[in-house]
């Protein structure tokens, strides 16, 4: 399928389904009416999905700026034995390590940053960075030997996050939509939170929650931190939601009566916006307020929920949003890229994330959603064991490292209290069991009930797809 | 096989005819089964064999085979002799054949592991291929423009040449154009396809009643000669030119005067340049023989992509990414390149090598410019204040510009007055025998003294009252006067640290030092330096400019040998601008520099060094012209020779008022500065400075006052300099100078485009790592596409004349691809930016290559390009779809029907101003601040608090002028046009995307800007009629320029109604309604409702598809 015939699909899809081009009473009735239906189902381009799908949804928490594996998830004692030591030559070999160690002829190890514990019955070790989550280990597949092909930040996001190095390729989120549709009607398929911690942060480039070649309604729709999370959502003064629909109405009046003359579909893909627009208007307002949630939910996210615009909220509207059925919530957490300073702000940055994280996973829980919903934790690379700059000087870092990274799943039909993989003792090569980005990718799609190499667009004469040419599904993860 | 063939042959019919754009085979035009490589063959082994066996050499092919040229891909296999991967005309002996047909995993290709494999078709068009004789061709696009013949089974006499090629190719699918569209939507069309701007009321009436047979011609004549035409082409061009007013990097602070750029561009396509002049002047303006002004203008085109101004950042690497942006900027926007990833290794699939892309970045790599940016005006209004970076041009207005000339003039006279008297005074002294040395001493005593300025020699210390220290040295902000009297004590000073040294002048400042250690000097004591201490001689010492002669004499035992160290000064930081003279110690080599800003300045470094633990006399000579050869660096009374790296400084050494610096400059400095290295462990002496240069004979005499050996030349050459007349000349001289220096540095200045003639070589980055060097390359351009021929300069003029080479297959091509996608669209090559093997292939080859050659031969003339598109029958068909055309030709793509499709953000924007009766027209000018919801800027600056004007605080017509003028901030878009695929302008953006999604819906139902443009042409309704069903055509006629339909007057009838109701019955809510803008409507209080319902039925009708779309 091609944009053009898509487009032509969808609009008539959507045509079809809410006939919405009724004149005078009889559109504005069902107009209205709409905001208070449960969502039919937005079809995507799928009829049915390829297998039974184990995940309805997935909040996606992705650590931008790359968290460090060996302080978090894969424990490497022997880092803190040979703390100060130079790494093995023959762990390192001739590996290509970032410009940014280029000038560096010492690679110093730096031990674990903070000390790691067996927790729950799986015996998953996790660091001390992380004690709320550590709590939840028994919900967690841990991968500890992701791996993936690049060193920079946006080359990275963007591989991991579309598949392709360069921007222009669609991102996962968008992947998902063009082929599942939405399973709400008044909410984007796809939201994304971009939020920047008390940490070293990195630009974010839109392209990783773009569509790219895909129609451009199957991107992210960001949500801003601010009082107003979608622009120019407010309803004129002195207009009522009733009015806007009694207006919107008219519009669509008017857009029939040109279709009629120029019998373009994409007219009718301009109707079903603005009746998505119009349904946004109150569901918007309605999904990103907390004023309903009791005290004993906003505390599980940590004090820091109280302020709009915090990773904590941003956990809290995540699940709010899933629990409207939006398919796809990814959350951009930035500030982990510690080049330099790593032991004083790592455990800062962990702090703002821990607890929120934590709080989404009991909430879900509490709730019967991680059933359903499957919530992903990743970076796009992990940070090298060795330290960057003088060790002996307090503000050394870490440096970018794609040989090896941790990432977790959880919920919906992934295998809970597994940590699967293995690096070598100092957390620099995978050695067992490595996972590819496309291998990772391929995973999250079989989730959703999705065969990654089933679902293409056609492009400049090219069937593509996530997965690019690559990608195995990795039958250990599924639960 | 049989099936196949019948296969492919309607494949050819129904993609375009095979042949014409392929150089053998240009004049066959029948339909044809031989296979094309272009179109047939490389897309799949592109595809499915390059990543192995393509032209990137960088991990060497696989096998040894390569597979994209014949030669190779011919001969013997390498690592299987006797084997060939190809026999021309012999299937059986090809082992690709073998290969791509066995089922064996161990021999099969592509091989399993890569995840390829080829259908039965694909494997079938490489056995036709090769039996064919494996004719390869070369990629479309690298063939030289050749005029095609024009389809001859129509008559050429009654149709357009473009129709003639698209009319061809419709009847080979059966079909045939759609009919003319009517004349209001035609017009409509052509006004905002040309100008971007629907037309008024009066000229669409005017056009409705003509009835002559060039009706059409007139109005189309009238749009290309409108200015709106002339913004229009412009705001596309800011995509291709990466256009914005901030720095982008970053926290993209940094406002910078870039609008009269913006405003050139207009007045270039005002006058309809031809596209090689217009380009030519963006590209290589200021390397054109006697540029003019707006030659030199025109190239800040090539400074327009993002800068840095990050305090940690490595120049280097920067001025490396700058080059980058460049390279990809022209490959892009005007080579239909795609050329970033030939940054780290060779391009996988079109003929770009590493060293292609360097050597193309080498055109750059010499550019006046810094990696570190100083920064610009944070604050919107404010715009730039302070030192621009690298080269740039000043703009003084008319009146300034009359007196610049004046006082260069002024400058010249005083010059040849000066050397006049030197003439004469030379004549007078010829002859004259050196004096006995008693007397010569004391002549060169008195001289010397009479130049004396300073003298510290930090013999005594002192705890002085600190009042005495605030006064005297605060406040050098201004020429020639203190900006500030403000009597505290500068910032970095601390009180308890303070110690004063008098001057051996009386009267005069003394040192100001902080902490200061003491050591014995080269006489009695001296200043030892730590890493901390520093002092301050006093504003008024060594307070020079440019245009001031002056010597600065001091001795300096070194410690041991310093990196990178300063050791006197009286600059700003580096980070802004660097802007004065130092003296600096790189390895213990002497580097002097006089500096305007980083790119703008005389610098040099001896090649000598200095000894360390010795103690040196230095001496530097500077006579005041601005020229490298008019600094004399003497080491113990003998001058040292010393490399030139920059000799450019035409501006002030004097930093401008209100500059946004931080570390301030007290006077003559040394000792610890902020990020800069001090001399520890050196011990300082005996500074002087002197209000003159003095002659070397001075040098001489003030090293060693006893032992002078004096030749008659340097004797005269002293009594030369000093004669009082010689004097009173030079003094007038000087101010001459600084008449003209204080005036033109003072002038508004524009990043442009230079060459430092002195650069040092540029080199491949391997990898891409600018640490990294490899090969040095020369500026030449993709050799591999079309050989830059040796008789060019390897400079950007030579890029220039490589582009506009008649035998260049791109350059026009691009263009007129990207003119065609402006009024159609889409072009006849979709990917405007990719005309490379992975880019689209053209509908219509031969029309492509037509209007190439026409664009040519018409002298490059976009005007007339343009003209003939829109004259076409193709381009004037009504866009109704019928169901057969819906059927086969669902795309459009061979044009069977009029263009539908989105407008731009600044079509939909404008168009609303435009029937509101708001849109402030006028051509140029600074960026305004329309409309946009609060905090969004904040959003995105992380450490500065800088925001987006609040609207009341925009004058009112700012609001409503053409989006071009917008402030465009790279960090952060206008929210409202960034839905409708306003680009970043971060990279050059050839096509913009056309997406549609509810936000789009939300823009123009509830942004204010669009809900008081509502209003505005319910006013102008209101007032233009008096019965409401006239006011409701005429407010459609407003937003649709065309007639309502019944079914669509019925629907506003109704919809009124409605309104009017709910407005009666709130009128609160109607006057609520009505002041979402900040235009003030003058209705009548009764008429409130009535007016609320105008309003809000324009709403309906501006927010229905075709008011924003093109049809």
């Amino acid at each position: 399928m091609n944009e053009t015939q898509l487009k032509n699909l969808l609009a008539r899809r959507a045509f079809l389904q809410k006939g919405s081009f009724g004149l005078g009473a009889a559109a504005l009735a069902e107009l209205i009416g709409i905001t208070t239906a449960s969502g039919q189902q937005q079809a995507g381009t799928l009829v049915g999905t390829h297998h039974a799908p184990r995940a309805k949804r997935v909040i996606y928490l992705h650590m931008f700026g790359a968290i460090s594996h060996v302080d978090t998830f894969n424990y490497c004692p022997e880092l803190e034995k040979r703390h100060g030591e130079q790494i093995p030559a023959s762990i390192m070999g001739d590996g290509r390590v970032s410009t940014m160690v280029q000038g560096q002829t010492q690679f110093p190890l730096v031990r674990n940053l903070a000390p790691f514990k067996q927790h729950g019955q799986s015996g998953a070790w996790i660091s001390d960075f992380w004690p709320h989550v550590a709590g939840h280990a028994d919900d967690l597949c841990i991968i500890n030997s992701m791996v993936t092909d690049h060193v920079n930040h946006n080359p990275a996001a963007q591989f991991l996050q579309t598949g392709f190095q360069l921007a222009g390729r669609p991102s996962f989120g968008s992947w998902v939509s063009y082929g599942l549709g939405s399973d709400n009607n008044n909410l984007p398929a796809f939201i994304v939170l971009n939020n920047m911690g008390p940490g070293q942060g990195q630009n974010m480039d839109s392209a990783n929650f773009g569509s790219g070649f895909l129609p451009s309604h199957f991107q992210g729709v960001q949500f801003m931190r601010g009082e107003q999370p979608v622009h120019y959502i407010h309803l004129p003064d002195g207009l009522s939601l009733q009015q806007q629909g009694e207006d919107i109405a008219a519009i669509n009046a008017l857009a029939q009566a040109q279709y009629g003359e120029s019998n373009d579909d994409e007219i009718l893909s301009k109707v079903a916006q603005y009746e998505m627009a119009y349904r946004m208007q109150s569901s918007v307002p309605e999904a990103t307020s907390i004023d309903d949630e009791p005290n004993y939910i906003l505390e599980l996210y940590g004090p820091e929920v109280h302020q709009p615009g915090s990773f904590a909220r941003q956990c809290l509207l995540a699940r709010r949003l899933a629990e409207r059925n939006v398919k796809f919530v990814q959350l951009f957490y930035n500030g982990w890229d510690f080049h330099f300073g790593i032991t004083a702000n790592q455990p800062v940055m962990s702090k703002t994330a821990d607890q929120p994280i934590a709080g989404l996973l009991t909430d879900l829980k509490q709730r019967g959603m991680l059933e359903d919903t499957l919530v992903v934790f990743t970076s796009e690379f992990g940070r090298t064991p060795y330290s960057q700059g003088d060790i002996n000087n307090p503000i050394f870092g870490r440096d970018h490292h794609p040989y090896a990274f941790s990432s977790w799943l959880a919920g919906a039909g992934v295998k809970a209290g597994y940590t699967h993989g293995r690096t070598d003792d100092f957390g620099y090569h995978v050695v067992e069991d490595p996972v590819h980005v496309h291998d990772f990718n391929a995973t999250l799609m079989h989730l959703l009930g999705i065969d990654h190499e089933l679902l293409t667009f056609r492009f400049q004469g090219r069937d593509f797809r996530l997965t690019d040419v690559h990608g195995d599904l990795v039958r250990e993860l599924l639960g | 096989m049989k099936e196949f063939v019948s296969k492919l042959f309607l494949w050819a019919i129904f993609s375009f005819a095979l042949v014409g754009c392929a150089g053998e085979s240009a004049t066959d035009t029948g339909i044809t089964q031989e296979i094309s490589y272009n179109w047939d063959v490389r897309p799949i082994i592109s595809d499915n064999c390059f990543a192995c066996h393509g032209p990137d050499a960088d991990g060497g092919q696989k096998a040894g085979l390569r597979l994209d040229q014949f030669e190779t891909a011919t001969a013997e296999l390498p690592e299987s002799p006797g084997l060939f991967a190809i026999v021309p005309g012999d299937i059986t002996n090809s082992e690709l054949i073998r290969r791509i047909t066995s089922t064996d995993p161990n021999v099969q290709m592509p091989p399993p592991e890569s995840n390829k494999s080829l259908t039965q078709d694909e494997k079938e068009v490489l056995t036709q291929w090769i039996e064919q004789g494996a004719k390869y061709e070369r990629h479309w696009a690298y063939v030289p423009v050749v005029r095609p013949a024009l389809p001859t089974d129509i008559d050429p006499n009654q149709s357009s040449p473009i129709d003639l090629f698209v009319r061809e190719k419709l009847t080979d699918l059966g079909l045939d154009f759609t009919d003319q569209a009517d004349k209001a939507t035609l017009f409509n069309r052509v006004s905002m396809d040309l100008t971007g701007l629907p037309p008024s009321e009066q000229d669409l009436a005017n056009f409705l009643a003509d009835g002559s047979s060039n009706a059409y011609e007139k109005q189309v004549d009238k749009l290309l000669n409108s200015p709106a035409y002339a913004e229009h082409m412009a705001g596309q061009w800011l995509d291709i030119a990466r256009w914005a007013d901030t720095d982008g990097y970053l926290e993209d602070a940094g406002s910078r005067l870039l609008h009269p750029w913006r405003d050139w561009l207009i007045s270039a396509y005002e006058r309809n340049l031809p596209f090689d002049t217009f380009l030519t002047w963006q590209l290589a303006g200021d390397l054109l023989a006697d540029p003019t002004e707006e030659q030199i203008l025109a190239t800040t085109f090539l400074r327009l992509g993002q800068r840095s101004s990050e305090n940690g950042i490595i120049d280097s690497e920067y001025k490396n990414e700058y080059a980058i942006d460049r390279v990809e900027t022209v490959g892009a926007g005007i080579l239909g390149h795609t050329v970033g990833c030939a940054r780290c290794h060779d391009h996988k699939y079109d003929p770009i090598s590493i060293k292609d892309f360097y050597s193309f970045a080498a055109f750059f790599g010499d550019t006046y410019e810094p990696g570190f940016y100083t920064p610009g005006g944070s604050m919107p209004f404010n715009g730039f204040i302070g030192i621009e970076s690298g080269a740039t041009l000043q703009l003084p207005d008319t009146e300034t510009k009359t007196e610049l000339v004046r006082l260069k003039s002024a400058e010249k006279d005083a010059y040849t007055q000066y050397q006049e008297v030197l003439r004469k005074i030379t004549k007078e002294i010829n002859g004259i025998s050196t004096p006995k040395n008693d007397q010569l001493r004391a002549e060169l005593s008195q001289s010397v003294s009479e130049a004396l300025d300073a003298h510290y020699s930090f013999e005594r210390y002192f705890k002085r009252d600190l009042e005495f220290a605030k006064v005297k040295i605060f406040g050098r902000q201004e020429h020639g006067k203190p900006l500030s009297f403000n009597l505290s004590l500068p910032a970095g000073l601390r009180e308890d640290l303070i110690e004063v040294s008098p001057s051996n002048i009386v009267d005069q400042v003394p040192a100001i030092l902080q902490a200061p250690l003491h050591a014995p000097g080269y006489k009695g004591e001296g200043f030892l330096f730590d890493e901390q201490n520093k002092g301050y001689f006093g504003d008024d010492v060594g307070d020079f400019d440019r245009t001031d002669p002056f010597t600065l004499d001091l001795w300096v035992k070194l410690g041991r040998v310093y990196e990178d160290a300063t050791l006197i000064n009286h600059n700003q930081h580096i980070r802004f601008a660097g802007n004065g003279y130092a003296l600096d110690l790189l390895d213990n080599h002497l580097r002097f520099r006089l500096q305007h800003s980083p790119d703008n300045k005389i610098d040099v470094l001896t090649k000598e060094s200095l000894d360390p633990e010795v103690w040196h006399h230095l001496t530097v000579v500077y006579d005041g012209l601005s020229r490298a050869d008019g600094v004399v660096i003497y080491l113990n009374g003998q001058p040292l020779d010393f490399d030139v790296s920059q000799d450019n400084l035409t501006q002030t050494l004097i930093t401008p008022p209100l500059a946004f610096i931080d570390d301030t400059l007290y006077g003559l400095a040394f000792g610890k500065r902020w990020q800069q290295y001090t001399i520890a462990g050196s011990v300082l002496d005996e500074v002087k400075v002197f209000k003159r240069n003095l002659s070397p004979l001075e040098v001489r005499y003030i090293h060693d006052t006893e032992n002078l050996r004096v030749s008659e030349e340097a004797y005269r050459d002293y009594r030369l300099q000093v004669s009082p007349e010689a004097l009173i000349s030079r003094n007038m001289l000087r101010e001459a100078q600084a008449a003209y220096n204080v005036l033109y540095s003072s002038q508004p200045e524009i990043m442009v485009m230079q060459d430092n003639p002195l650069a040092a070589d540029f080199h491949v980055k391997q990898r891409g790592v600018y640490t990294n060097p490899g090969e040095a390359v020369e500026g030449t351009a993709f050799d591999q596409i079309f050989a830059f021929a040796e008789t060019l300069p390897n400079n950007r003029l030579g890029l220039a004349q490589w582009l506009f080479d008649p035998q260049n297959p791109l350059t026009s091509r691009v263009q007129v691809n990207r003119l065609w996608q402006s009024v159609f669209g889409r072009g006849l090559v979709e990917t405007a930016e990719d005309f490379g093997t992975q880019g689209a292939k053209p509908t219509h080859p031969e029309l492509l290559d037509w209007l190439a050659a026409e664009f040519i031969d018409s002298g490059w003339d976009q005007k007339a390009i343009l003209k003939q598109m829109v004259m076409s029958s193709t381009y004037q068909q009504a866009s109704m779809i019928s169901a057969v055309k819906k059927d086969k030709d669902p795309y459009n793509h061979y044009l069977s029907r009029g263009v539908r499709q989105r407008y731009s953000a600044e079509q939909i924007r404008d168009s609303a101003l435009f029937a509101a009766g708001l849109l402030e027209q006028t051509v140029g000018g600074k960026s305004v601040y329309p409309y946009q919801p609060e905090g969004v800027w904040k959003a995105v600056s992380v450490n500065q608090p800088v925001d987006y004007p609040l609207a009341t605080d925009v004058p009112l017509d700012d609001h409503h002028r053409r989006t071009m003028y917008g402030y465009v901030k790279r960090a952060s878009a206008h929210p409202a046009l960034q839905v409708f695929d306003f680009p970043q302008r971060i990279i050059t953006v050839a096509r913009r995307r056309t997406s549609n999604t509810p936000l789009q819906a939300l823009v123009l139902l509830n942004d204010r800007q669009y809900l008081e443009a509502y209003a505005g042409m319910a006013y102008r309704a209101l007032n233009a009629r008096e019965q409401l069903s006239e006011q409701l055509d005429y407010l459609y006629r407003l937003g649709m320029r065309r007639e309502p339909s019944q079914n669509e007057r019925e629907i506003l009838t109704h919809y009124y109604q409605r309104a009017l109701q709910r407005f009666l019955e709130n009128h609160e809510g109607a006057t609520l309604y009505l002041s979402a803008g900040l235009e003030n409507f003058p209705v009548p209080v009764d008429n409130k409702a009535e007016f609320a319902a105008l309003a809000a039925t324009a709403r309906v009708v501006m927010n229905s598809p075709d008011a924003y779309s093109k049809h």
